[in-house]
């Protein structure tokens, strides 16, 4: 909560305003921060659904009401909306992070409900970039900016200090663990190796620290999902004998690693407090990240989509639709309701999960709220709206 | 497409309605599906990336795969019969070395550069010249043999409501797992892939060239499926063994042969 607390003041003071180019080149942190968002929607769906989906619909549709802009395109979104809400209701029901029983069993209706969804945006895209309008249409056609928008400079200051501090406070924890240890050293190592930035480095850390210390889902996911953002254009390639001895030895050491990491066995001590907020600090650097991708200036209106959003946009679809099409083969039907609690090896952390969610949730809500209000604000101050 | 030819091909597809009906697979906690999550994740993402369809580095395509290999590792993990170390860790090493055979040879690690590249040579196997023609046709060969090794040896998704070793969660899986090793490794190393017909000009040329690519590609899904049928455990060290040899001389000779 402390750190959306900062980020909604951050969102007050320092709206980060870049190029397409950054937008170009960062893209991947999009994928998982919106999978990682979706995480968040499966558990809290209509706080965070409404903030973050449907609030820049409204938005588009006080223009509309008010005859400034044309209402086919608000139209399309808000049908998008519709669909995109009931694609999830269908999966999260399916995969019971999220019940509804009225109608719950679709998972392939949800995934060709994300399709159509996808489709109606994509399609208004190339009706509305080219008009004065685009400047807010990235906004309304690609939520994950929403959750980008309000972290500037400051929040990525507060990462840096509040993942160092973390990660001594693991390293020192999970002394005893010389795997976690080894872990952690041997990711940073990689990280710093590839990527010259302190954050990387950090938060990579942070994530074998998070390992050591039993969570055991943002830790791994950060592990996959992070390469992604070791863009070759900022790699300094060697030629020759210097590429190809890392390329003999990288592999071999990131399959020992991989397979190191499935062995560390998690010490009781102060696990409920590093592996949650491991967590949410590997949401929020992708976050942070996120906002350099954000080209908010509406003044610029007509920017260009460029084609490696799209290519995100269906990659995340895709995504969806495959968990989907898995989750309708593998999953359980859910009755109704949420399982019963089981004991289980995570039973702490999920009540622990249970708990933390709906405050994340909800203070995603306020800043969508606040948001929609600057963004509310400065279409009427445009002429936007 | 590729998913479907991998399944078709794949030794579970006789069984496929037997196994279907089996009960379903469990993963009764919200983390245990999240880290199921892994596995359709990295399977989703590494094969657009092969294909040059969306803008990534070889990094990104050896991550997909790790994230499916973490995502089986920590479930299996569940039941504490499993100890981190196996077979597919070693056939990872053996299948990125044969990935990057290409990257080496043009000194980019961007995939979307490389399907350019090559796009410009033509299909690498045919058109490098003898020397590199003949490393990258030893990198597809060990490299194929490596996307079979690596599926099929990958730890079983376990089967906690069941007390069966078959599960369709773990068919699935494998199909999506072998399509994208497959794919992997023939739309870096024979392409050029559909990416080409994203991120360069289109002609005559490229378009023969990537019509071409994409049977290959298909062919090359259908096999590796096919082949992890003859990937037992009496057999895996040695082909392991000898593809991880011939994938290192591979990688070595398409970086240093011009």
């Amino acid at each position: 909560m402390m750190i959306m607390i900062v980020f909604a003041v951050a969102a007050a003071g320092s709206c980060a305003v870049l190029s397409t180019d950054d937008f170009r080149r960062y893209w991947p942190f999009w994928v998982p921060a919106t999978l990682l968002f979706a995480v968040a929607v499966g558990r809290e769906p209509s706080v965070v659904f409404l903030g973050l989906f449907l609030l820049p619909t409204v938005v588009m549709g006080v223009g509309a009401l008010l005859r400034r802009i044309s209402p086919i395109p608000f139209l399309l979104i808000a049908l998008s909306d519709v669909a995109l809400g009931t694609a999830l209701s269908l999966y999260q029901s399916k995969t019971s992070l999220w019940s509804l029983p009225e109608v719950g069993g679709w998972g392939l209706g949800a995934g060709s409900l994300v399709a159509v969804a996808a489709v109606l945006r994509l399609g208004t895209a190339s009706d509305v970039v080219h008009s004065r309008e685009g400047g807010l249409l990235p906004v309304a056609w690609w939520q994950g900016v929403m959750l980008a928008y309000w972290a500037g400079t400051e929040a990525a200051i507060v990462l840096v200090v509040g993942g160092a501090a973390l990660w001594a406070t693991g390293a020192y924890l999970a002394r005893s663990n010389l795997a976690a240890l080894s872990l952690a050293g041997g990711t940073v190592a990689v990280a710093a190796a590839l990527e010259p930035g302190l954050l990387p480095v950090l938060v990579i850390g942070l994530a074998g620290t998070g390992l050591a210390l039993g969570e055991r889902v943002a830790a791994p996911w950060a592990i996959a999902i992070l390469p992604l953002s070791f863009i070759a254009g900022s790699i300094e390639l060697p030629t020759g004998a210097y590429l190809a001895l890392p390329a003999l030895l990288f592999p071999p050491a990131w399959a020992v690693m991989t397979a190191r990491v499935s062995r560390i066995r998690p010490p009781q001590d102060a696990k409920l407090v590093v592996g949650p907020t491991s967590g949410l600090l590997v949401v929020a650097y992708l976050v942070a990240i996120g906002a350099s991708f954000v080209d908010l200036d509406l003044d610029s209106a007509g920017t260009q989509i460029p084609a490696e959003a799209i290519n995100a946009v269906w990659l995340c679809y895709g995504l969806g639709i495959a968990a989907s099409v898995a989750y309708w083969i593998v999953g359980d039907d859910v009755p109704g309701k949420l399982p019963p609690e089981r004991p289980s090896h995570f039973s702490q952390f999920h009540d622990l999960v249970n708990r933390l969610i709906p405050v994340v949730a909800w203070g995603i809500f306020g800043v969508a709220m606040i948001i929609a209000v600057r963004l509310l604000l400065a279409g009427l101050r445009t002429g936007f709206l | 497409m590729l998913l479907g030819i991998a399944a078709i091909a794949s030794p579970e597809w006789p069984r496929r309605a037997e196994i279907l009906a089996l009960p379903k697979v469990s993963f009764d906690t919200a983390q245990g599906r999240l880290l199921f999550g892994l596995v359709p994740f990295g399977v989703a993402l590494g094969i657009p990336a092969a294909l040059g369809l969306i803008s990534a580095n070889v990094l990104a395509l050896l991550s997909a795969m790790i994230a499916c290999m973490l995502g089986r590792d920590f479930l299996a993990k569940t039941h504490d019969e499993h100890f981190g170390w196996t077979p597919a860790h070693g056939w990872f090493a053996v299948l990125s070395w044969s990935v990057l055979a290409l990257p080496l040879h043009v000194n980019s690690l961007d995939l979307q550069q490389v399907v350019a590249a090559q796009t410009a040579l033509g299909p690498a196997p045919l058109y490098f010249g003898a020397g590199p023609s003949a490393a990258f046709w030893l990198a597809m060969l060990a490299g194929l043999v490596a996307a079979a090794g690596w599926s099929q040896d990958q730890v079983r998704l376990p089967t906690i409501t069941m007390g069966t070793k078959d599960s369709a969660a773990d068919m699935i899986a494998r199909w999506g797992e072998s399509a994208l090793a497959a794919t992997a490794v023939t739309s870096i190393l024979w392409g050029p892939s559909l990416g080409a017909l994203v991120s360069g000009p289109i002609n005559e040329r490229t378009v023969g060239f990537v019509a071409l690519s994409f049977v290959v590609t298909c062919a090359a899904v259908a096999a590796v499926s096919f082949a992890r049928r003859f990937i037992t455990p009496t057999t895996q060290l040695p082909l392991a063994a000898g593809a991880g040899a011939v994938a290192a001389l591979a990688m070595l000779l398409a970086a240093f042969v011009q």
